[in-house]
């Protein structure tokens, strides 16, 4: 025994950290000690003709020489799956109680991805492998050594260990995305690479604008970051433009699926619209013509299915889109065809085999926030050439595709943007600004962005936290603030969260902050609009829509026995039930930071609190009653808006507080609650302080509301020490005309 | 009826036909003045109340919010922005953007941002203003609509927009100028054309073309109407066409004979004359006869001229008339007076137009 070979029962013997080679051979498996599944074998099999595979020496190589590594490798090349796999095996973290980060921009393909490697590394998902989610940890200190993460939580953890100490090796994923998260990443973790040496970094892309990553990543001034570049699994894609613009995008979208189904070779196609609408009418649409082909042709034209995809589709729905195409409805007939209707999810984080055409009109949705009047719009509006790339792109995965794109070459050239903005240009920074502050980053002035965002939005969110008394007027972090960081949360809802308690409503602010970080509960099928919103009508309560989400959460609990309640009541049984896995998450943190948790027995007294604990954290989110009816203007913006048709408020009152003021089809308010003109001078005296108001109908409102409240002993004295300039009379007036009413 | 339709054409006729018929009451009227009002107020509203969202916006959208804080300050309404104090602790210049200068900081400070541009492309420029909102119209394709909405375009636009609506307003003054003439012939054609018709009814006449105003359709002589009808059906294809004496009197034999000949009829000619004619007196038609019957009260002549002086504008028609009075009756009706003679009215009145009597 003593004699054998140390190496068979231990496979890593003899392996130094960042020198490790074919240790995925070995018999027993090098982490657990067990002996490797069958499974093991299979998937390793597959894996040996992976691109990147091919590629292991290679990048090791250049790994084990370099700190800070760009990577470039098309979709399918396995580098998400297999790298952090090939760090993992060099760095060995576990033999140094470190981990390697592997960050996603998205949740699900975290969690995913995580379960996929740890099929491939046969170890139990949550051990050796794990994720991090926001709201969800499935990682076990101590044993877990490679993480896979969305970009949000890694920058969260940073906020407690400014050095990341914890990893040996931080790899972030689809840097191309350049969502807020890995934009603010990168700028923290070139710095970092400054102070640890130790740390490596792998910046992966999908598409070419690694030089960019590149430069950026020099430490040194001269030399740029060395790229590592991996083939994908592509075929080459032929594509096509219209001779003139189309006069409507979506029409011909619906011409040119039919003329492919009619003319070309099978394969199936992936049509990209923007939005859940439209998507559903185009598939409507197109079943019908199609239909209407197979009629008059049966002979040479086959049955075709429609499959919308868009990420509010339940995920059993989302699953269609890998059904195999129908088959042809008679012996020897034509073939049947899939087509894939789908916003720009499937241009990069979902991958459909069998495309082989894609129809792509050129536009997507996109949020932008406007710091000059604090909107957020969801606009349609062109992509990059970037994005129409990718799009294209997905035609080619399973054999040679042909693209069709909807404008003229002319126009793809002169009308198309270079790159899509990154995130960090089109939001709004208020929580980043607070992570950055909490990180200690004092100057985010000369912060080194990837790409700066504009700086009247580093303006709005400095003015936010001020405000909040997140921030003092020096810009440094009150202890306010720091607790405020704490929460995984928009600075609005964890301020609501921390005041909450004063109001003795904690317990129900928990809720409806809960219920306003999940996605839309309510349910509104197309063809049962009116039996939703008559369901929806039940649960309202009619001077606040946040209480109305609070009334829905409350009920869905005391409800669960029942699995069709929520079915029958027209509300996303997802979506609840992430409510109150957030929930307990936020409950966890607040009795971890000692905010107590209280309620009040009467009701009324209750809700009246809750809407007043709301104006502490939403007192810049405010809008009064202005003009027509149903007309309401944003204070300070003076941005006129009108409710959400979803506002389920009973009358017009005078102030109402809002969640969201989005830029749709119109300007509109999201989420309402109706405050009063007292609570607002109560619970926020610095905004609303009279002397900034111009002159108008909403300073002589509040006036009314000071003066009565002061009780006017002396109207003359009161306005002329309220305001320097000529106003004085005409309030007086007014007081002196409401006491004779 | 669109505006090209001219008086004599069938939807004018038949739409008065129709109004005349059902008399309305007055409590009727009322509700529809009342409904079209409230329609008219509910369709500005709604259009109000976008083009206030609108203007709102793009005020908001304008001004950076550096010069709403420095124009706050001055205004003494603020106290200027604590945020961009505190900006500006960290070293910010308002027009700079943040960010790291690439590699050539101490130089680009002292530039003005134009230059810099112009200057050195290659640096990636961080951004000094938000992005644009971009509205996207309808469904429209990329290249069908042009991109706007960079604030500098946007002003021009504006600016377009307004020249445009000044161009407008112009034609619209003209038009309204137009309109206030036409209306003002009209309220004197009436009295004149009474005077014509007293003068000429002293003088022994039955009837003349300009009497007829199209306004008032129950004033025409009876059967006129329907005359002019069965006249403009049959002839308003080759009524201008160069004519002979025998065409026309073929023309007006036929038409004395029987009514509705369609076209194809006419240039059959005679050899389906005899055709027609019996399948007419096999379906005798009272209604058609009575027309029959009116044709000949009126003659093509007059008809035609009839014709001619309805399709006239206001003005031209008072001009007819008045120059009417003037030779036959020596009558000016600025005047208010009928002379004794030309030579009298030549001495007396002092002039043709309405100007000439002020």
């Amino acid at each position: 025994m003593g004699k054998l070979d140390p190496s068979a029962s231990e496979p890593l013997y003899g392996f130094m950290p960042r020198n490790v080679t074919g240790a995925a051979d070995h018999d027993l498996n090098p982490f657990t000690k067990a002996p490797h599944t069958a499974q093991y074998r299979k998937i390793l099999e597959a894996r040996k003709k992976l691109p990147v595979f091919a590629q292991m020496d290679d990048f090791l190589e250049m790994f084990n020489k370099n700190q800070i590594i760009v990577m470039v490798g098309e979709t399918g090349s396995g580098k998400t799956t297999q790298i952090p796999q090939f760090v993992a095996f060099s760095d060995l973290p576990h033999t140094r109680g470190k981990l390697v980060a592997c960050t996603q921009p998205r949740r699900v393909a975290a969690m995913s991805v995580a379960k996929r490697v740890a099929d491939e590394m046969d170890v139990q998902l949550g051990r050796q492998v794990g994720y991090s989610i926001r709201f969800e940890d499935m990682t076990e200190p101590g044993t877990t050594f490679l993480k896979y993460m969305t970009d949000g939580m890694l920058l969260r953890e940073a906020m407690h260990d400014n050095n990341l100490e914890r990893y040996s090796t931080i790899i972030l994923d689809e840097a191309h995305e350049r969502t807020l998260a890995t934009d603010i990443l990168m700028g923290l973790l070139k710095d970092l690479a400054k102070r640890r040496s130790d740390l490596k970094i792998i910046v992966m892309s999908a598409t070419l604008d690694a030089v960019k990553f590149q430069k950026y990543f020099s430490l040194r001034s001269e030399a740029s970051a060395p790229l590592f570049k991996v083939p994908g699994r592509t075929h080459p894609v032929e594509v096509f433009y219209t001779q003139e613009p189309e006069p409507d995008y979506v029409e011909a979208a619906i011409r040119t699926v039919l003329m492919i189904h009619r003319a070309e070779e099978p394969g199936d196609i992936l049509l990209f619209l923007t939005g859940e609408e439209e998507i559903e009418d185009a598939c409507r649409k197109i079943k019908i013509e199609a239909d209407d082909l197979v009629n008059q042709d049966p002979d040479s034209v086959g049955p075709l299915v429609c499959i919308p995809l868009y990420s509010s589709l339940p995920p059993q729905q989302q699953q269609r889109i890998f059904d195999p195409a129908p088959k042809s409805s008679k012996e020897g007939g034509p073939p049947g065809r899939k087509i894939v209707v789908s916003t720009n999810i499937a241009e990069t984080s979902l991958t459909i085999d069998g495309i082989v055409y894609v129809v792509d009109p050129g536009f997507s949705k996109q949020k932008v926030y406007n710091p000059r009047i604090r909107v957020e719009s969801l606009l349609v509006s062109p992509i990059s050439k970037a994005s129409a790339q990718q799009r294209a792109g997905r035609a080619g995965r399973t054999r040679p595709g042909k693209c069709f794109r909807l404008y003229t070459e002319k126009d793809f050239i002169k009308e198309l943007e270079e790159q899509t903005y990154p995130e960090i240009l089109r939001s709004n920074l208020a929580n980043t600004v607070l992570e950055l502050v909490n990180l200690g980053i004092k100057d985010l002035v000369h912060f080194d962005y990837v790409d700066a965002p504009a700086p009247e939005t580093l303006m709005r969110a400095l003015e936010l936290l001020n405000f909040l008394a997140a921030m003092d007027d020096e810009g440094n972090l009150t202890a306010l603030g720091k607790l405020m960081a704490e929460f995984p949360l928009d600075p609005q809802l964890a301020k609501l969260l921390i005041s909450s308690p004063e109001f003795n409503c904690s317990n129900e602010i928990l809720t409806i902050t809960a219920m306003l970080s999940v996605p839309n509960v309510w349910l509104r099928p197309n063809n049962q609009r009116r039996e939703a919103d008559a369901a929806k009508e039940l649960f309202t309560v009619p001077e606040s829509d946040h209480l109305t989400l609070l009334n829905v959460y409350n009920q869905f609990i005391l409800n669960k026995w029942d699995k069709n309640w929520t079915w029958t009541n027209y509300l996303s049984a997802r979506a609840l039930g992430q409510a109150e896995n957030v929930r307990s998450q936020l409950q966890r943190i607040m009795e971890r930071l000692d905010i107590d948790l209280v309620s009040l027995d009467d009701e009324i007294k209750l809700f009246l609190n809750v809407r007043k604990a709301l104006v502490c954290g939403f007192f810049m989110q405010v809008a009064h009653k202005e003009g027509d009816k149903g007309s309401y203007t944003t204070v300070k913006d003076h941005q006129v808006v009108g409710l959400h048709p979803s506002c389920g408020l009973k009358t017009q009152p005078e102030w109402v507080l809002f969640n969201e003021f989005v830029l749709t089809t119109r300007p509109y308010i999201r989420t309402v609650t109706e405050v009063r003109t007292e609570w607002l001078m109560e619970f926020a005296p610095l905004y609303f302080d009279l002397k900034t108001f111009p002159d108008g109908e909403m300073k002589r409102a509040l006036q009314r509301a000071y003066n009565k409240k002061m009780g006017i002993s002396n109207p003359r004295s009161e306005s002329r020490n309220e305001s320097r300039k000529g106003t004085p009379t005409v309030e007086v007036r007014e007081v002196k005309r409401r006491r004779k009413e | 009826m669109s505006d090209d339709d001219d008086y004599l054409s069938d939807k004018f006729l038949a739409s008065t036909a129709q109004d005349s018929n059902p008399p309305k009451t007055y409590s009727q009227l009322r509700k529809e003045a009342f409904k079209k009002s409230r329609e008219k107020n509910v369709s500005n509203r709604t259009k109000a109340k976008r083009q206030r969202e609108l203007e709102s916006r793009e005020e908001g959208l304008s001004k950076s919010l550096f010069e709403k804080a420095q124009e706050e300050e001055l205004s003494g309404v603020g106290s200027g922005s604590k945020a961009l104090a505190m900006m500006m602790k960290m070293g910010f210049t308002p027009g700079q953007p943040l960010g790291q200068q690439s590699k050539v900081p101490i130089q680009e400070s002292q530039e003005n941002t134009e230059q810099s541009v112009r200057k050195s492309p290659s640096p990636p420029q961080h951004k000094t203003e938000p992005l644009p909102l971009n509205e996207w119209t309808g469904k429209k394709g990329i290249g069908s609509v042009k991109r706007a909405c960079s604030p500098g375009t946007n002003d021009r636009i504006t600016k377009m927009a307004k020249m445009e609506e000044e161009s407008t307003h112009r034609s619209f003054r003209d038009r309204a100028r137009q309109e206030y003439e036409q209306r003002k012939s009209e309220a004197k054609l009436g009295p004149a054309q009474r005077t014509c018709s007293t003068l000429d009814e002293k003088a022994g006449k039955t009837l003349n073309v300009l009497w007829l105003n199209p306004n008032k359709p129950e004033t025409f002589p009876s059967g006129l109407m329907e005359a002019l009808v069965l006249h403009h059906e049959q002839y308003a294809q080759v009524a201008n066409a160069g004519e002979t004496i025998q065409d026309r009197l073929h023309r007006q034999m036929q038409a004395d004979a029987l009514s509705a000949l369609t076209e194809r009829d006419l240039e059959d000619g005679e050899d389906e004359e005899g055709r027609t004619v019996t399948t007419r007196t096999i379906t005798p038609d009272k209604e058609k006869k009575k027309l029959v019957e009116l044709n000949q009260e009126y003659d093509y002549d007059f008809l035609e001229e009839a014709v001619q002086f309805l399709r006239l504008q206001p003005q031209d028609r008072l001009h007819l008339v008045l120059s009417y009075l003037r030779t036959t009756y020596a009558y000016c009706f600025y005047c208010g007076t009928e002379y004794e003679s030309q030579e009298e009215m030549s001495l007396q009145c002092p002039g043709p137009e309405e100007e000439d009597h002020d």
